[in-house]
C-alpha cells in the first residue's frame, strides 16, 4: 500500500489494527479458559500477558509511519548513486530537460503575449472602451451600478453615442454595441426543420471597422445597414456557425427576432 | 520474547525470519504464528504480541507478506498472512545466510583450542 493511500485510509487501518489485536486477546483468552481458568481471571492474565495494548499499535503505527520516509530516502540515494556512476547520462538527462524546459517556457511566453493576451483584432493596443467600470456587457436591468458603486459613465444612450462619434476628433473611430442581447431564432434554407435559438447582439454599422476584422464568408456590417428602413442583416460568428452546422458553402439563413 | 530458565533472546532480525517460515507453510493469523513458533521450539521461543504485530506490520510493509480478512476457525474473521513471491525468495536467501554464519560460528565455537 503507498503511504497516499495510507494517508487515505488512516481510518480503516486503525479499525483492522485494533480488530486483528482483539481477535488475539480473544483467542489467548479462550485459551486460558480451556485450560481450567475462570474467564475474569483468564482477561486479567491476558491483558497483563498483552502489557501496553497502546503501545503495540503505537509500535505498527510507527512502523507504518515511517517506513515510507525511509524508504523514500533510500529511493533518492539509490538514484543519485546511480546518476553519479554514470555522468554521461546524467549530463544528457540534464540537458534534455533544461533544453526542453526552456524551449516550452520560451514558447509559451511568445503564444501568451501574441494570442491569449490579445485581442483578435487588427491593432489591439488602440482599442478603448468608454467607461470607468472594468466590466460593461455583461449586464442585466436598467441601473448602470455596479457592485453598489454609482455608476453613470458605462451605458450610454444611442443618441449619446452619436453625439460622441461626431464629436470626438480624438479617436479614429467610434463603435458602439448594445448592453444585454437579444434571442434569435436561426433556420437553414431549405428544408423546414425546427430553427436555431442564438444570442444576438445589435452593433453600430461600423463595429467591425473599427476592430479591423474581415468575413470569413460573405460580408460584414457597413454605415449602410444601420439607416432606418435598411433590410435586416446579420453577422454569424465562426462558432456558431460549427455549433449550428451551417454548411460551409454560404446558405441562406433566415433570422427572426424573438422578443 | 519471554525470558524464563530455558527460554532466550532471538537476535535481531531473527523474528522476521521465523515469522516467514511458519506463514510459509500456509495462510495463517497472528496468534497462531506465535503457537506455531511455540510449539515448535518446545516452548523455548514465545512470542509477544508487542514484537509479533510490529514486525508482521513490516513484513506487509515489505511486500514480503500479503494479508486477507476472512473468517477463522473460530468463526470470527481474522487478518490472514500469507508469503508472496518476494516473500518467498528472501527467506530462501535469509535461510541461506543464517545456515552459512551459524556453520561458520559454530566451526570456530566448537573447534579445539589447541592450535592456539
Amino acid at each position: 500500500m503507498g503511504w497516499l493511500q495510507r494517508l487515505f485510509f488512516r481510518e480503516r487501518l486503525e479499525a483492522d489494527l485494533d480488530k486483528e489485536l482483539s481477535f488475539h486477546f480473544e483467542l489467548q483468552v479462550a485459551d486460558k479458559v480451556r485450560s481450567g481458568i475462570p474467564e475474569s481471571e483468564a482477561r486479567r492474565l491476558t491483558r497483563i500477558e498483552f502489557g501496553g495494548i497502546e503501545q503495540i499499535k503505537e509500535d505498527c503505527r510507527e512502523r507504518r509511519g515511517t517506513m515510507w520516509l525511509e524508504s523514500l530516502l533510500q529511493d533518492v540515494r539509490y538514484a543519485l548513486r546511480q546518476l553519479r556512476k554514470a555522468p554521461g547520462f546524467t549530463l544528457t538527462a540534464v540537458l534534455t530537460l533544461a533544453l526542453g524546459i526552456g524551449t516550452t517556457t520560451a514558447i509559451f511566453t511568445l503564444v501568451q503575449q501574441m494570442m491569449l493576451q490579445s485581442l483578435p483584432v487588427s491593432r489591439p493596443d488602440q482599442l478603448w472602451r468608454i467607461g470607468d467600470q472594468p466590466h460593461c456587457c455583461n449586464w442585466a436591468g436598467y441601473s448602470q451600478d455596479s457592485d453598489d458603486e454609482p455608476s453613470d459613465w458605462n451605458l450610454f444612450p444611442w443618441e449619446a453615442y452619436k453625439l460622441f462619434r461626431a464629436n470626438t476628433p480624438g479617436f479614429q473611430d467610434l463603435a458602439a454595441l448594445h448592453a444585454g442581447s437579444l434571442s434569435l431564432a436561426v433556420r437553414r434554407a431549405g428544408p423546414l426543420g425546427p430553427p436555431d435559438t442564438v444570442n444576438g447582439q445589435y452593433v453600430s454599422g461600423n463595429f467591425f471597422e473599427t476592430l479591423g476584422v474581415s468575413a470569413w464568408r460573405g460580408r460584414l456590417l457597413i454605415d449602410d445597414d444601420d439607416q432606418e428602413g435598411a433590410p435586416p442583416v446579420a453577422v454569424m460568428s465562426f462558432q456558431c456557425s460549427q455549433v449550428i452546422r451551417i454548411p460551409s458553402a454560404l446558405s441562406k439563413v433566415s433570422l427572426t427576432q424573438m422578443d | 520474547m519471554k525470558k524464563t530458565d530455558d527460554r532466550f533472546d532471538l537476535p535481531q532480525g531473527t523474528l522476521d525470519l521465523l515469522i516467514m517460515r511458519v506463514v510459509a507453510l500456509g495462510p495463517i493469523h497472528g496468534y497462531a504464528i506465535a503457537q506455531r513458533i511455540q510449539q515448535i521450539s518446545r516452548d523455548a521461543l514465545q512470542v509477544q504480541q508487542g514484537s509479533l504485530y510490529p514486525a508482521l506490520h513490516r513484513l506487509e510493509y515489505k511486500k514480503l507478506l500479503n494479508s486477507r480478512w476472512k473468517p477463522s476457525e473460530t468463526g470470527r474473521e481474522a487478518k490472514f498472512y500469507e508469503l508472496t513471491s518476494k516473500g518467498r525468495t528472501h527467506l530462501k536467501a535469509e535461510t541461506e545466510n543464517w545456515t552459512r554464519l551459524t556453520d561458520v560460528v559454530s566451526l570456530i565455537l566448537e573447534g579445539t583450542l589447541e592450535g592456539i
